[in-house]
């Protein structure tokens, strides 16, 4: 219950904050605007509306990400160490409430806030691709190739499964980002704190650059060792994107929900594990 | 140790280490009690160590060394803030929220349920004077209405140990009134309280004992009676007699010569007599005032030896 | 916290690390192949591409928005199409593959692109240097996407069929196109692949005189236009759309292959199996009474010994020759005796062709020759291979010389002028080399060769006889003509 509640006011907390607002506005503000993009590819051998989708969805999934960055690295920064400059956690802690039940609740609220925004955001992605595509219906593409072609064209379905696994996943991915930078709130300044989660982010996203250092010629042991540790100890943000397997799903190399699920397994132990080092730290955290 | 102690502190200290190594002792060696039921002021100058001693007794900070119980536990510990509860300098708390709100949020950290909240919640609204501005933002809230709403947050327990840091900073003359009625009362429901403030008169008009910090270390603990002495007469004579005012001097703490007028501060009681015995013929009273020494005198007193 | 507590939480640390490597060992490798089926990405982006690419491209294609800097790249491509501006496609075709490589258009429209849009001002011939590179851009894009039919029809079709009239080749890669459906690139759904693959296996089986199997796909493809009809019928508006159209399709081709391997041939259970499928189409009226004349000759034939069609020997009397009309601007003519309208009278095709009946019909002035075969040249360096490319590189030897084109047969004479002399054209027709093989050749294998020519002469050429360049060697089992002229460059420049 205390968990819960102290969660609950993190939420309200954190979803008033004008910067999170800011971004997540003029993120939602160019999904809905990327419906006006259009590619009229007159030498494209496929369906005119098939472009103009694949446009909408690689933007609209990158512009998740990109403001998902941002607001993980904003709200992780400063959640716990406002508590502290607003002296609103000296209220909380001399009630009954155990450390480990404050961490806890701070961690579930960022988690609550990041899937209220990521779903606001992926509900517009979702939506201005159903608008897309009902625009398809009432489009008929002089340019096909055959009849056929344009019959094809008239019966996109409405619905990409895709973009939900696509939405999941840069929740997910987020959801360990915040997580990190929220435990090195604990031992970090904001300023400091906010580039180290940047700098997180980067190499966990270029892990294959950092393998082929690791494993770069003339590469003395020592260097292999760190560049494996950083290898095997930074979470693999890189697995959690993969625009190129939701966009083409003709290309799909493995199931997507169970990749999906997995990711969230491994996502929810990386959570868990700052989690559980958070507490360990703020158990002897002076207030 | 006794149970009717509230806190018990020995040998109390708390040492900070900056990150060059530096030490600076902020706690050194404090030992006092608080008795169960007793309003007990601690007091002290800026940076004397209030703060840290509070944020120690309720397990905000980590002793170096030395022991705190509060209530029978160790400080910090669980149970005791069940019974316990604090008031801070200034309270801050979530603007988004409304009065009604953040009582409610503090009464789901005691874990009470949904209609025990909604009841305590308006009880204690009503009983801070906020009742109808239970439903308005904080942002909205002047500071004595902030004020309040903590007053409020600290007795949602019904706490035995109260824990006061300024209650009364900022406040006009009727809110500082009630806020004592408030402590008094307190008092008398058999609550025992912890009150810091810089407000001295407060603290000698509601307190039982007075502690007093200065450079970390407790340098007075008593009732009033016990630390404030019974101050001094000022015998004013019309003199200009240097031999006459010679021969009083010695049996006074302090002289003054104003024109005419010579003012002679006595402490005892007796020699205020032998003064007024040598002076008979020689000189004309002019006035003979006793002044009794109050909490702020002796807290510039011991604030100025601890300069020197 | 008590100790004991912190233990166990450091305990759960430990824990918890060990799970997520355990975790880590099923998704490594299902990412390994999400990202190595885009190989060409894992191999690094090439260098000097990655240069011309402007920076904030560069940071976009790292962020997670290489989608959407591959699709703007593409936009670009559109544009310097309009313009004409044909040789900045091809590093946006490379970086977008590679930013991309599961975009499939961007492959298709890329080759399509190499293979057909570099030509010359002169003669609108394209620049086949290119070919090479087009087909390992395809067969890259078919690495990258090994489970969807699309490609592989193109690179059968598009490329090996009707760019190199390779029908061995195109037969190949068609065939596997029959072996994978296609997903709605929208929404994921899989979808049959379109029937019309189905029916292109049919037809490059028959041009490679694969009769049998060419007859067995024909009711495979009709088998799977009936399943798909019945589809549809379950889920109306679906994506695997077919109609009474397609069905008819397979029918009358069908019906056309077993007719004519009765009447090229003589084999009359092969003609009376058409001539069953035939009749059973009722439109549109003149195949109906075409079906009906077909009908007539067979009942004339059947008990009788009969050779078919392409029994009677056909002199081509192929003649080629060519001159130098200016430098670099060669003329190549002569005749081919491919065909005279007179050949069809008697013929058993005539039943249902009409071809020599229409040609009396045709006016007061009777048209002697059925035109339109094709005469094909290829002028080349004396020792140039084609080279098969392992990767896409566009990077052409420009110092070669290759060109190829067709010439139309009209009237039994065929002749062209191939201008490589333009000014504009120097890039392109470098004749850096000292010697040049020009070779004139006919082949009934020419995807383009008329149905009527092959009544005549049959699939394979079986009628072609010619007395100076008669060719049985080339392609074993086919009769071509051809005739090789070894040119000098002072001969051509």
């Amino acid at each position: 219950m205390i968990i819960w509640a102290i969660a609950k006011t993190t939420v309200g907390d954190a979803l008033r904050r004008k910067v999170l607002q800011v971004f997540l506005v003029v993120a939602i503000g160019l999904i809905v605007l990327s419906l006006s993009f259009s590619q009229t590819l007159s030498f494209s051998s496929q369906r005119g509306i098939s472009a103009d989708l694949m446009l909408l969805k690689s933007f609209g999934l990158g512009m998740m990400a990109l403001a998902g960055i941002f607001i993980s690295l904003i709200l992780g920064v400063s959640l716990i160490p406002q508590e502290f400059e607003r002296r609103t956690i000296y209220t909380i802690l001399a009630k009954p409430v155990k450390r480990y039940e404050f961490i806890a609740g701070k961690f579930l609220g960022a988690l609550l806030t990041l899937a209220i925004t990521t779903g606001l955001m992926g509900i517009t992605f979702i939506a201005t691709i159903v608008a897309k595509t009902i625009g398809a219906h009432n489009i008929v593409d002089v340019k096909s190739v055959s009849a056929l072609q344009a019959k094809a064209d008239s019966q996109i379905a409405f619905f990409d499964v895709n973009m939900i696994w696509g939405v999941a996943l840069v929740y997910l991915q987020f959801m360990v980002l915040s997580s990190i930078v929220l435990l090195f709130s604990l031992i970090f300044t904001t300023t400091v704190n906010f580039f180290m989660g940047a700098a997180v982010y980067v190499v966990g996203f270029m892990s294959t650059v950092v393998t082929s250092l690791g494993g770069a010629e003339g590469a003395n042991s020592f260097q292999r060792a760190f560049f494996k540790t950083i290898y095997y100890v930074l979470p693999r943000f890189d697995q959690f994107n993969i625009p190129n397997q939701l966009l083409h799903p003709e290309a799909q190399v493995t199931n997507m929900a169970s990749y999906t699920g997995l990711m969230a397994l491994y996502g929810l132990l990386y959570t868990l594990l700052a989690l559980v080092a958070a507490i360990l730290i703020f158990e002897r955290k002076e207030v | 140790m006794n149970v009717a102690e509230a806190i018990v502190v020995e040998g109390l200290c708390k040492e900070y280490r900056s990150r060059l190594g530096d030490r600076m002792l902020a706690v050194n060696n404090v030992s006092f009690t608080v008795n169960e039921g007793e309003i007990f002021g601690f007091i002290g100058p800026n940076g004397a160590g209030k703060t840290t001693t509070i944020k120690t007794l309720l397990g905000l900070l980590f002793p170096t060394s030395g022991k705190a119980i509060v209530l029978g536990r160790p400080a910090g510990d669980i149970e005791a803030k069940e019974r316990i509860s604090y008031l801070p300098e200034s309270p801050y708390f979530y603007e988004h929220m409304t009065g009604a709100e953040v009582l409610d949020f503090y009464c789901q950290l005691f874990r009470m349920d949904k209609v025990a909240r909604r009841k305590k919640v308006g009880e204690l609204l009503e009983r801070v004077g906020l009742g109808k501005d239970g439903r308005r933002a904080l942002r909205q809230y002047s500071k004595g209405m902030l004020q309040r709403v903590g007053i409020a947050q600290a007795l949602i327990n019904d706490p035995d140990l109260l824990f006061f840091d300024e209650p009364t900073s900022g406040l006009d003359p009727i809110a500082h009134k009630d806020i004592q009625d408030l402590i008094l009362s307190l008092r008398d429901q058999g609550k025992t309280v912890f009150l810091s403030s810089h407000q001295l008169s407060d603290v000698e008009h509601v307190c039982n004992r007075v502690a007093i910090i200065n450079r970390g270390e407790l340098v007075r603990l008593g009732t009033m009676d016990e630390l404030l002495h019974a101050g001094r007469t000022i015998i004013t004579l019309a003199c200009a007699n240097e031999q006459l005012i010679e021969q009083i001097k010695p049996l006074t703490a302090h002289f003054a010569q104003d024109g005419d007028l010579a003012k002679f501060y006595v402490e005892a009681e007796d020699d205020v007599h032998k003064v007024l015995e040598i002076a008979r013929g020689k000189a004309s009273l002019v006035s003979v005032v006793p002044q009794k020494q109050t909490l702020e005198d002796l807290f510039v007193e011991i604030v100025r030896e601890g300069r020197k | 916290m008590a100790e004991g507590k912190r233990k166990g939480l450091i305990a759960l640390l430990v824990v918890i690390v060990v799970a997520i490597v355990a975790v880590q060992l099923p998704i490594v490798p299902r990412y390994n192949k999400i990202a190595g089926s885009g190989k060409n990405k894992s191999e690094g982006a090439p260098g000097d591409l990655m240069v011309q690419l402007p920076g904030q491209f560069m940071i976009a294609s790292f962020t997670g928005f290489e989608q959407v800097v591959a699709g703007a790249l593409w936009i670009r491509a559109d544009d310097f199409f309009h313009r004409g501006e044909y040789q900045a496609i091809v590093p946006i075709v490379r970086m977008v593959t590679w930013l991309d490589p599961h975009n499939i258009d961007v492959y298709i429209t890329g080759a399509w692109h190499l293979d057909y849009n570099f030509v010359d001002e002169a003669n609108a011939l394209s620049d086949k240097r290119y070919i090479p590179v087009s087909i390992a851009l395809m067969k890259e894009g078919i690495k990258n996407n090994p489970n969807v039919w699309d490609l592989y029809f193109e690179l059968g079709w598009t490329h090996y069929c009707k760019k190199m009239n390779d029908n061995a080749q195109a037969l190949e890669w068609i065939s596997k196109a029959c072996e994978h459906d296609g997903v709605d690139p929208n929404t994921g759904q899989k979808i049959r692949r379109y029937d019309f693959v189905d029916r292109m296996k049919a037809h490059m089986l028959e041009k490679c005189g694969r009769f049998d199997e060419a007859i067995a796909q024909w009711e495979k493809a009709r088998a799977i236009t009936v399943k798909a009809m019945e589809a549809n019928k379950r889920k109306p508006g679906s994506a695997e759309y077919v109609d009474q159209g397609s069905l008819d399709l397979c029918d009358r081709n069908l019906s056309l292959l077993l007719m004519r391997l009765g009447w090229r041939y003589g084999n009359m259970d092969y003609y009376r199996r058409g001539l069953e499928i035939a009749e059973t189409l009722k439109s549109p009226a003149d195949w109906v009474a075409a079906t009906r004349a077909a009908r007539k000759d067979y009942e004339s034939r059947v008990g009788k010994q009969w050779a078919g069609d392409t029994a009677k020997p056909l002199n081509t009397a192929f003649q080629v020759s060519w001159l130098r009309a200016a430098p670099q601007v060669l003329i190549i003519s002569g005749k081919l005796n491919l065909i005279q309208a007179s050949e069809y009278k008697g013929l058993a095709s005539e039943s249902f062709t009409h071809w020599y009946a229409t040609n009396e019909a045709s006016g007061a002035r009777r048209e002697a020759w059925r035109n339109g075969c094709r005469v094909y040249w290829r002028l080349e360096d004396y020792d140039y291979q084609m080279p098969t490319l392992e990767t896409v590189d566009w990077k052409i030897d420009r110092s070669r010389t290759v060109a190829w084109g067709d010439i139309y047969v009209g009237d039994g004479k065929f002749s062209t002028k191939i201008d490589m002399g333009d000014q504009r054209d120097k890039e392109m027709y470098p004749f850096a080399a000292g010697k040049y093989k020009l070779t004139v050749w006919v082949t009934p294998e020419d995807p383009g060769m008329p149905d009527y020519v092959q009544d005549r002469v049959g699939w394979k050429g079986e009628a072609i006889t010619d007395p100076n360049y008669l060719d049985t060697k080339a392609h074993p089992g086919f009769k071509m003509l051809k005739k090789e002229f070894i040119l000098r460059r002072s001969d051509i420049i």
